[in-house]
Order: structure tokens, then sequence, then C-alpha cells
């Protein structure tokens, strides 16, 4: 794979929130300097939000540079792979403060777009939005060292699956105190807080 | 678990970068109904004010599907349900809920379109459909029943952000009681958010604002008027990993995450409601460590 389809490859991964830090950080630069890529992130963008039926009022505007803006503000630590998960989720939301402040609070109709998939893109209510992806490639990864900690990251994802489990049941009963206030139907968060158990004492 | 962990965190406000970017908002906003899905908006978030009920209730996700009894006094503000497919003769639970009022327009405005259209019939009774899209990706969507006489909810979808129904209830028979009549909220006078909303704190999160906290368990509360997020904090073990977990159950989701903290005991945080994952991660993400540990 060229520089090239790696940088598209990447594009795509981080359209769909897969992108490691690393990678996300590469790609980022190459988008800066290539006008080519740089209309590529911004047409990307732009058939998600609509595929996503969110408003789309100026499309000439993009937000990779505030998104590499952020990025540099960041000190590195992608060796980490949780702090990795929260520069994505960093950039998620760097990437969704970017796209809201662009979109002026006036009704705006959603455009009829043209995608580079072919065919029509238009957000049509109750339709079943589809993913796609410009490349077929995955991004490169170092698979050594996941060989290594898959065994690994399996057991930890069970534990905090299992975690989560427990705490849906021992919590949902605080959540479902504070929810009935947000919720149309105040009834319903006590529907769901279904079989409530006493709350265990602290993990430690 | 024991708030005195959670003294030595702090939430800090992503909201500060937002309001820099001018998301936030003041709490002193009055808005209007200015057309008429706003107006069927206004008048289902005040419709449990005015508004007592009778009926028999099905609840559906994946893999529950629940019958139930509701009662629901207006003037008393108490709820009592009686679960009907769990034991024979279910004792009635009773409690007394806080509920929405129509000054909560301004908060649902801001990141929800409503859209009303033509509706069905739903226990007997005709009703429009009110479909509230959320204008990003960091909350859910809703399409409701909405009684025409009265404004109540008959039934409802939660969907995700790709049109995935979550959850749903309908009533199968309902018997409705006007208490109070307020007709001033439905003919899209302005409404005064500041005199009539619930206790709003920080922005946290775009549309997201701190509405509680508590010690035991501790966590903080999150809404951004008609989505609720609770984010609780514990001591991770001794020796865990640091790691992430979610598990959706309806429209609920439960999210985990481990963060050690180096020097200190780390932190299990677990984001708990009705919002989509991103928005958990968000959450999780606005959690930091501080250096007041007792």
């Amino acid at each position: 794979m060229t520089t090239s389809e790696q940088d598209l490859a990447a594009l795509s991964a981080l359209m769909d929130d897969e992108a490691q830090a690393l990678e996300l950080r590469r790609v980022l630069g190459s988008v800066a300097s290539d006008p080519t890529l740089r209309a590529r992130w911004r047409r990307q963008q732009l058939v998600r939000d609509v595929m996503h039926g969110r408003r789309v009022s100026r499309p000439e505007l993009d937000v990779s540079a505030a998104v590499q803006q952020r990025l540099s503000e960041r000190p590195s630590v992608s060796r980490n792979p949780l702090w990795s998960m929260a520069i994505a989720a960093s950039v998620t939301m760097a990437v969704v403060l970017g796209g809201q402040a662009l979109i002026p609070s006036d009704q705006v109709v959603p455009r009829t777009l043209v995608s580079e998939l072919g065919g029509n893109v238009v957000p049509v209510s109750g339709a079943q939005p589809v993913r796609a992806s410009l490349e077929t490639g995955a991004i490169p990864v170092n698979t050594a060292k996941m060989a290594r900690n898959e065994t690994q990251n399996a057991d930890v994802s069970a534990l905090y699956e299992r975690w989560a489990r427990e705490r849906s049941q021992w919590l949902s009963q605080h959540h479902a105190t504070v929810a009935t206030q947000s919720h149309l139907v105040p009834y319903i968060a006590r529907v769901r807080a279904e079989n409530p158990v006493d709350i265990p004492p602290a993990s430690e | 678990m024991k708030l005195s962990w959670s003294t030595g965190l702090l939430l800090i406000i992503v909201a500060q970068c937002c309001s820099s970017l001018g998301w936030a908002q003041s709490t002193d906003e009055v808005c209007t109904a200015s057309n008429d899905a706003e107006r069927v908006l206004v008048g289902l978030l005040g419709a449990h004010r005015r508004t007592s009920l009778r009926g028999t209730l099905l609840y559906e996700r994946v893999g529950d599907r629940q019958f139930m009894d509701v009662e629901w006094s207006a003037s008393s503000g108490e709820a009592r349900l009686r679960r009907l497919n769990r034991v024979a003769e279910p004792a009635a639970e009773s409690w007394s809920p806080s509920v929405m009022n129509a000054a909560r327009l301004c908060d649902v405005l801001r990141f929800y379109v409503p859209r009303v259209e033509q509706g069905r019939v739903v226990a007997g009774r005709s009703s429009r459909r009110l479909a509230l899209q959320p204008k990003d990706t960091l909350r859910l969507g809703y399409i409701a029943d909405v009684d025409t006489e009265t404004g109540l909810p008959l039934g409802m979808m939660t969907v995700d952000p790709d049109g995935k129904v979550l959850e749903r209830y309908e009533f199968a028979n309902v018997d409705l009681d006007v208490v109070y009549d307020s007709p001033e909220d439905l003919e899209g006078n302005p409404v005064d958010e500041a005199t009539h909303s619930h206790a709003r704190g920080a922005d946290v999160l775009p549309g997201y604002y701190l509405v509680n906290n508590h010690a035991t368990p501790a966590a903080f509360v999150v809404s951004d008027g008609l989505a609720t997020a609770s984010v609780f904090l514990e001591p991770l073990p001794p020796g865990a990993a640091p790691g992430e977990a979610g598990v959706v159950e309806g429209a609920t989701l439960i999210y985990t995450r481990g963060v050690p903290v180096p020097g200190q005991k780390g932190v299990l945080i677990s984001v708990l409601g009705e919002v989509p994952m991103v928005t958990a991660r968000l959450l999780a993400d606005a959690i930091r460590p501080t250096n007041d540990e007792p």
C-alpha cells in the first residue's frame, strides 16, 4: 500500500472513529499539506453528516485544522492504549464541536448530495444509514504486538464487561431516580430499573 | 462505595472549551413555540403536570417484554406500578417522581428538531406522531404518539443515531383525567425557563449540563433536557489493568472505564444512561484526578 493509499484508508478509518492516535496524527499532517486529501476529508465529512441526518449548511468549511490544533496541544502519550482512546475521543469532541459551530441555529433544509460512492445520498426519516469506506484495506497495525497481547486484552475486556453488567444492576435504581426528572414519561425510568439489588461495598 | 475517594476527583468542565466556542447558554432564556410541532412538544412536556392516568402499558426492549398497570396522579404527584408478568398478584410499587414541564422547551429545541405528522389510534384514542430528531450524534432520538386531546404520550420509541429502535412502550388501554388546565402553554406563549426549570449546573458536553451530584454512591448526573446520564465513581481494584467496556440494554447504556492514577488509587468510572457510546466516553473523559485526596 502506498503512502497515499494509507492516507486514504486512515482517513476512512478516522471518519468511522476507528483510527489510532499515532495514525491520526500522521494523516492529519498529510491533510494539512495535501490539497487533494484535504478535499477528500471535507467530502467524506459532508457525506457522513448527511447520512446521519445532520443538517449541513456550509460544506465549504472543514474542521480538520481545529482537530490538528487540538492534537498539537496535547502531550504525546500514545503508548498507553487507554490514553490513546482518550485522544481519539477528544478528536471526536473536536469534530463534534467544530461541526456544530458551523451549523447556524436557524432551520436549514438538508441538501441532496451526490456521493463519491455513486448514487444520491439523501437523509430519509426512518431509513437505515449505511457506513461506507472508500478503501477496503485495514489501518496498518503492529500485528506481532497485537498477537502477544490478544489473550490479555480479551481477559481485560471480559472483566470490564462483567463490571459493567454488575453495575447496571447495582446502580440502575439510583439512575432511575434522577432520570425521571428528565424523561418525557416519568414512570419509564422506573420500569427500566427492574429488580434493583443492594449496593455492594466498595470494590477495593 | 465511599465518597472519600470521590473527593479526590474533580469533574473537569470540558465545557470550558465549549464556553469559549459559544456553547454556554443563559439560564434565563425564554422560548416560544413557533410552529405546530413545537406546540405539540410544549403540550407533551407539560402533559403529566395536567393529566392523571390509569392504564395498562406494554414495554419492550431486546430480550424483555412486560405488561404493567400504571397509575399517575397529577394532583398528588404519586405514581404506582404493578408488573403483570413477574409474579401472580404483584405488589404495587409506589413513588413520587419529578416530572418535566413546558419550561424544558428551550433545552429540547437546542439539540433536537421536532417534527409532527398525522398519528394513529392508540388505546382507542387519536394521536399525533411527534419525532424528536437529535441535531448531533451525542444523543438518542424519540418518536412519540401524543394524545390529541391531552398531550400525553400514549406510546413512545427510543431510537439510536442509525434509526434502530432500542426500546418502546405503548398503552393498551388508558383512562385520562385532566386535573389542571393550563392552556397558556399550548398557545405558544413565552415559557420562562428560569422560573420553571430544575437546578442547572455547568455545561459538561454540548447540550449536557450538571443537574445533580450525590455522595452515596459517588456520582455526577448530567442531562440535556431529555436524556440523562449518571457518572459513578469508585476506586479501581488494586492491580486492575486499564480498560473499558460497554453494555447496551434497550435504550440504556452502561459503560465502564478503569483509569490508573500514578501515585494514587485508580478510579473506576461507570456511565449509566440513555445516551450513545460516544457520549459515555466523552463523559468519562471529563473525569480528572485532583491532588486534594484526603
